[in-house]
């Protein structure tokens, strides 16, 4: 599976600093089949989404994560090793797979991140530091 | 109790467009406490989403409880969303605003509230109605309180109650003798 950051959530949420990780599953994982699908774009005229004929893969899973505003790209790199290792991300892509709600909220809850009180909303900054961090696990 | 609102992130017949603050009607929260997942399913690639719990003032009359920005949300598959932390009381329902692309929609159901434009947040806002709609819009959450889903009790003292197994934060715990929190 490969963890990518995505700048597209960072916000500051009762006064702590959250990115978001999305997690892509690879061909080998059970999540895999659920988000390879169709690509669609909207048809103004027709007013609704037509098919291009290509597909896309969409995030199993996206996961906001409570960080410091000192984060560089290693340290996300580590935090992201260190929340979600191998074993972890296979028993999260059986849960999701298996629609167990109980089992995942088991293995992400503990796995939220923590952080200081942010003052301001530094996350244009943050994504500019966090934009290319990408994670094989 | 886990908590739930909103209505089931699944493929619908149609969608709806960006442009509008939208609340569900269709399953008010069963209880008190904070919404950490939210699902969605994307007709169309929608950016900008932001969610948010919504409580009746009088009528029509909405305020926002509580909102946490998703961002973009991906078309053709549910998507899940979690590490969230949003407030919510028993009642309160489901909304969002997003900036462009499509939300599911099913033309039945309970109905909506919506406005045009970013209503998140909002305090004491007149919304209209619509009936026959109900949207891919979901969230799960912990009540208040409320201890582990699924263990009542740790030698005899309750869930709730309990901020260390064995030296270890609740927090930082994820099953006890085998059993998931």
């Amino acid at each position: 599976m490969i963890i990518k950051f995505n700048p597209t959530g960072t916000h500051v949420h009762k006064d702590r600093l959250k990115i978001r990780l999305d997690f892509y599953p690879d061909p080998t994982d059970k999540t895999y089949a659920q988000q390879y699908v169709d690509e669609v774009v909207w048809d103004e005229e027709k007013q609704e989404t037509v098919p291009t004929g290509a597909k896309q893969l969409n995030p199993c899973l996206c996961h906001f994560l409570i960080i410091d505003t000192d984060i560089t790209a290693q340290k996300l790199t580590d935090k992201i090793q260190e929340l979600f290792p191998k074993d972890v991300v296979v028993a999260i892509d059986s849960a999701l797979s298996d629609g167990n709600r109980q089992a995942f909220q088991a293995l992400i809850n503990p796995r939220c991140g923590s952080g200081k009180i942010v003052y301001g909303d530094p996350s244009n900054a943050i994504n500019q530091v966090l934009s290319a961090v990408q994670v094989e696990v | 109790m886990a908590i739930d609102i909103g209505s089931a992130a699944i493929d619908r017949a149609s969608s709806s467009g960006a442009g509008y603050t939208r609340v569900d009607q269709n399953n008010p929260a069963n209880a008190t406490g904070t919404l950490d997942t939210i699902e969605i399913w994307a007709n169309a690639d929608m950016a900008g989403l932001d969610v948010a719990t919504f409580l009746v003032v009088s009528g029509d009359n909405l305020s926002t409880r509580d909102t946490e920005l998703i961002g973009n949300v991906t078309a053709g598959s549910k998507q899940t969303f979690s590490g969230l932390s949003i407030d919510v009381t028993t009642g309160d329902y489901l909304g969002s605003t997003w900036t462009s692309g499509n939300l599911e929609l099913t033309f039945s159901g309970v109905g909506a509230w919506y406005i045009v434009g970013d209503y998140v947040p909002c305090t004491n806002q007149a919304f209209s109605t619509i009936a026959d709609r109900t949207y891919s819009m979901y969230g799960t959450g912990t009540e208040a309180g409320g201890g582990w889903a699924n263990i009542g009790k740790v030698n005899g003292v309750a869930s709730a109650a309990i901020a260390k197994v064995n030296g270890v934060a609740v927090a930082g715990i994820a099953k006890v003798n085998g059993v998931a929190v």
